[in-house]
């Protein structure tokens, strides 16, 4: 396609082109414009990494500091898991009433 | 003081605001959305297929996107070719072309007009509509270089940058897309 032949259609199309305008004019005019937006202020992001960083640095610190019911790391580990797998399991069971937690 | 202001950024070409904007200077920010978001307004209109609550967010989401990323804009750029591409790309994202320009020609039919008097008017405004109705039903890739060019006012290589092909294929898809509105409307008469 080369630019003589593509004048020759829009020469040949003049009045449709006319058209097109005063569409694109009242066209323009249709939509309501809110007010310019403004720039919204930096929000503090936290990256995944920090929260990672941070849940360890607290179990490290839990586990650090002694306590009379100490458990160790493995008995807490096993205690994990069981939670996990019970709780997994009444999920699963539909025991957990979710339209009862979301008011 | 604050007028002043206003009165000289008003005469600032695009560029030089945009370059203002890139310092964090909110008062070009407003001009240039004064200068350009009723047409912009209009250009999504026709995108997405006369949804004007989807047009008029989309107006607010590009100037949120431009002072977002206005750190990237580079003087050696034309602003329109800048700001249209951006606005393009929000359309694409968006599309939901079928459903929504199956809902068009109802839609369309809905949509109010001035009240005609004249038969004239009323000639012309049928007119309009069928105009509007035959650039919807264009295929893609030609309503989208027919809008950009002959809406925008954009030049064949600024459309072709922004909606990513070669200067012919543009000139070839423009050609395609007059020749079909023409054949159009020369039926209705």
């Amino acid at each position: 396609m080369n630019d003589n032949e593509l004048k020759r259609i829009e020469q040949e199309s003049a009045e449709v082109l006319d058209l097109l305008r005063e569409v694109r004019d009242e066209d323009n005019t249709t939509v309501r414009l809110a007010p310019c937006p403004r720039p919204q202020k930096k929000s503090l992001r936290i990256s995944p990494y920090w929260l990672v960083a941070a849940s360890l640095l607290g179990f490290v610190l839990g586990m650090a500091i002694p306590r009379d019911n100490n458990i160790s790391a493995k008995e807490y580990t096993t205690l994990l898991a069981d939670t996990s797998v019970t709780i997994g399991r009444s999920l699963a069971a539909g025991d957990v009433n979710f339209a009862l937690l979301v008011k | 003081m604050r007028r002043s202001i206003a009165n000289t950024l008003q005469s600032l070409p695009d560029a030089e605001l945009m370059l203002r904007v890139g310092q964090g200077e909110h008062e070009a920010y407003e001009v240039l959305y004064d200068r350009h978001a009723r047409r912009l307004g209009g250009f999504f209109l026709r995108m997405l297929a006369y949804d004007t609550a989807k047009a008029e967010d989309m107006v607010q989401e590009l100037f949120a996107r431009v002072w977002t990323h206005r750190a990237s804009y580079r003087a050696a750029q034309p602003f329109a070719t800048w700001l249209y591409a951006m606005a393009y790309n929000l359309c694409k994202n968006d599309y939901r072309h079928e459903e929504v320009r199956q809902s068009y020609t109802a839609e369309c039919m809905l949509r109010e007009e001035p009240t005609a008097t004249t038969d004239e008017s009323i000639e012309r405004r049928e007119l309009r509509q069928l105009l509007r109705q035959a650039v919807q039903a264009l295929p893609e890739a030609q309503r989208d270089a027919f809008l950009l060019h002959y809406d925008e006012e954009l030049t064949v290589p600024e459309v072709a940058r922004i909606v990513g092909c070669p200067e012919g294929t543009v000139k070839s898809r423009l050609a395609t897309a007059l020749t079909t509105i023409k054949k159009q409307m020369n039926a209705y008469k």
